[in-house]
C-alpha cells in the first residue's frame, strides 16, 4: 500500500510518499526563508500555495508514480498555523476527491513520534518533543499519548528564534545560535525553572534580552543552550523515573540540535537507559512522517470524510487514539 | 571517597529518582534515610554545583518550615549542601501512589488537607505527586521539597494542584476524577476562601491555550 503525506503546519511545506513496509519513495520539502522577522502565518501560507504544485510534481517524479497509483492521501490536520494548515488540507482534499482515494487527517505531533519509533525501533520511550511551537514531555499510557510535562509559557524553539531575532540573526535562529554556542564559553547565571515535569522559559528570555549589550553573543548562546537543555533533560529524566521507563527519544526541529542529542545520550547513559537517535532530517517537519502515520491510521480504520475534514489549529495529541503500528 | 556522609551505614537503596538517590541506613544509632543528589554529567559543572547546593539547602529549610505549619514531614538530622546530602528520619509507611495502585484508599482527602495547610503557610511544593506522599496510619507525610519555594503567588499554588491533577490523570485513568474530587474536598475544607481562590486560578491555568482541551469537532 502506498501513501502520500502532506505537511504544512508551519514553516515547511513537504510531501512524502511511503509504502507500508516503511520504504521512503519520495521526500520533498520547501521551507520559507523570511528576509526579516519570523514566520507570519499569512505570508507563510502564500509561500506554501506557491510551492505546493512544484513539490507535488517533484515528489511524484522522485517516486516514479502517478496519483492513481497512490492508495491513500494523508495530511497534517493540526496543530499549527491556520492559514498554513488549510493549504495542505485543500491539496489533500482535491487529490482525494479527484482520484477517489481515502483521506486521512494526521495529528502533526503524533506523526513526529510515530516516525521516530519507526526509525529507531524504540518500544515505549519517553519523548521529548521540541519545536518552534511545542515543548512537551510525552509518553504512552493506555493507548494514548499523554503529555506529562510541557512549557508553561513559550516553546523552546520560540525562545531561540525570538532571541536570535533580537540579536539580528535571521530565521530560523536555532541553528545559528547552535553554531555560535559551539565553543564552550562563559556560563552566565540564567533563571532555571523546572516545576515537576514542566518548564518555563519566559523569564530567561527577558533576562538574556536585557544582557545583550553587556555580554558576548557567543556566551549568551552557549548559556541559553546549556541552561535550557539541562532543564528539558531534567524534566525528561523526571518523567522516566516517575513512569519507570528506560528509553528516550527526541523529536521536533530543536531535537536535531547536536549538543542536545549529546546531553540526552549522556543522561541516559548515567541512568542505565537507552537514547534512540536518528537521522537529523526527520527531526524537522517533513511529509514522510505524515505519510507514515497516515498508513498506520488507515490500517486502524481512521478514514476522514472530506466534508468534515476542517483543519484543527489547536488539536491536542491527547485527543487522538494511537493507531495500530505497522 | 564514599558518596555517603560520614558515619552513615547504608543498608539498601530505596529509590533512584531523577535527581537523587534515597538510601535506607543507620546513622548515630538511628534508622534514617539519606537523600543524596547526584551530579549530572550532562550539564556544565558550574550549573551542576549551583543546582545541587541550592536545592539541598532549600529542601532542608522547607521541610522544617512545613513541619512548623503542622504538616508531617521527616526530621532533618544532617545537611551538606556541597555533597548534596540530607540525612532525615525514616518514615514507616507506603507511598500513596503504590497504595492507590492496589486499592482505593480514603486518604486523598487527607492529602488535600495537607496541601491546603502547606499553601496557607505560603509554601509551594513544586512536585506535588502521589509518589511524594507517604501514608502512615491514615496520616499523609509530605516528602521531596527540592523544587518548592516560599511564595505568596496564587499561580505557584495553582501549579502545585495542576501537577497533582495531571499525575492522577496519567496514573489512575478512570479513577482519577474521583481521586481528584476527594483531594479537592480536603483542600477546600482546610483552606476555605483562600483555597477557593487558588482553585479559581487553577481554572484560569487550564483555560490558557496550552492546557485547553479541544475536541476534534468537525
Amino acid at each position: 500500500m502506498i501513501s502520500i503525506g502532506i505537511e504544512s503546519t508551519a514553516h515547511t511545506f513537504g510531501i512524502g510518499i511511503t509504502d507500508s513496509q516503511g520504504k521512503i519513495l519520495a521526500d520533498c520539502r520547501r521551507t520559507i526563508k523570511p528576509e526579516k522577522g519570523g514566520i507570519h502565518p499569512r505570508d507563510t501560507s502564500r509561500h506554501h500555495y506557491d510551492v505546493a504544485p512544484d513539490v507535488l510534481k517533484e515528489a511524484l517524479g522522485q517516486s516514479g508514480l502517478n496519483l492513481d497509483q497512490v492508495d491513500i492521501v494523508a495530511f497534517s490536520r493540526g496543530p499549527g498555523l491556520g492559514p498554513c494548515l488549510r493549504v495542505g488540507a485543500t491539496m489533500a482534499r482535491a487529490i482525494a476527491v479527484a482520484h477517489s482515494k481515502p483521506l486521512i487527517g494526521v495529528n502533526h505531533c503524533l506523526a513526529h513520534l510515530e516516525i521516530a519509533l519507526k526509525l529507531t525501533g524504540a518500544k515505549d520511550p519517553v519523548f521529548l518533543y521540541l519545536s518552534g511551537g511545542n515543548t512537551q514531555v510525552i509518553s504512552e499510557a493506555e493507548g494514548r499519548y499523554v503529555v506529562f510535562g510541557e512549557t508553561e509559557d513559550i516553546a523552546i524553539g520560540n525562545l531561540l528564534d525570538v532571541f536570535a531575532r533580537s540579536a539580528g540573526l535571521s530565521f530560523p535562529g536555532g541553528p545559528k545560535l547552535e553554531e555560535l554556542a559551539m565553543n564552550e564559553g562563559k556560563l552566565i547565571d540564567l533563571p532555571y525553572v523546572v516545576k515537576g515535569m514542566n518548564v518555563s522559559f519566559s523569564g530567561l528570555l527577558t533576562m538574556v534580552q536585557s544582557l545583550m549589550q553587556k555580554e558576548r553573543l557567543e556566551d549568551l548562546a552557549y548559556s541559553i543552550q546549556e541552561v535550557c537543555f539541562s532543564m528539558l533533560l531534567e524534566a525528561s529524566e523526571r518523567a522516566m523515573a516517575y513512569l519507570g521507563k528506560n528509553e528516550l527519544t527526541l523529536a521536533g526541529g530543536v531535537g536535531a540540535n547536536k549538543r542536545l542529542r549529546e546531553m540526552a545520550g549522556k543522561m541516559c547513559e548515567e541512568r542505565g537507559a537507552k537514547f534512540f537517535d536518528y537521522a537529523k532530517e526527520y527531526y524537522v517537519d517533513n511529509g514522510v512522517m505524515i505519510s507514515w502515520a497516515g498508513l498506520e491510521h488507515f490500517s486502524s480504520g481512521d478514514v476522514l470524510p472530506v466534508e468534515s475534514s476542517k483543519a484543527l489549529q489547536k488539536w491536542r495529541i491527547e485527543d487522538v487514539k494511537i493507531p495500530r503500528r505497522l | 571517597m564514599s558518596k555517603f556522609p560520614e558515619g552513615f551505614e547504608p543498608a539498601r537503596s530505596l529509590y533512584v529518582g531523577a535527581e537523587a538517590e534515597i538510601w535506607l541506613g543507620r546513622w548515630m544509632d538511628m534508622v534514617v534515610v539519606a537523600k543524596i543528589r547526584r551530579s549530572k554529567g550532562y550539564r556544565p559543572k558550574q550549573l551542576d554545583e549551583r543546582m545541587i547546593e541550592s536545592r539541598t539547602i532549600r529542601e532542608a529549610n522547607l521541610i522544617h518550615e512545613a513541619k512548623s505549619a503542622g504538616i508531617p514531614t521527616p526530621f532533618i538530622y544532617h545537611v551538606n549542601p556541597v555533597t548534596g546530602a540530607i540525612i532525615m528520619s525514616y518514615i514507616y509507611g507506603t507511598p500513596l501512589k503504590e497504595l492507590l495502585m492496589s486499592k482505593h484508599e480514603p486518604v486523598l482527602k487527607r492529602a488535600g488537607i495537607m496541601a491546603g495547610r502547606l499553601h496557607e503557610a505560603h509554601i509551594s511544593h513544586g512536585d506535588l505527586t502521589p509518589s511524594n506522599m507517604i501514608v502512615r496510619d491514615g496520616e499523609v507525610v509530605l516528602l521531596d521539597f527540592g523544587l518548592g519555594e516560599k511564595t505568596s503567588e496564587l499561580e505557584k499554588f495553582a501549579e502545585d494542584l495542576n501537577v497533582m491533577k495531571r499525575s492522577l490523570d496519567s496514573s489512575f485513568g478512570e479513577h482519577s476524577s474521583t481521586y481528584w474530587n476527594e483531594f479537592e474536598e480536603g483542600y477546600v475544607e482546610c483552606g476555605g476562601d483562600f483555597a477557593k481562590s487558588v482553585l479559581e486560578r487553577l481554572d484560569e491555568v487550564w483555560a490558557r491555550g496550552r492546557y485547553k482541551r479541544r475536541r476534534a469537532d468537525d
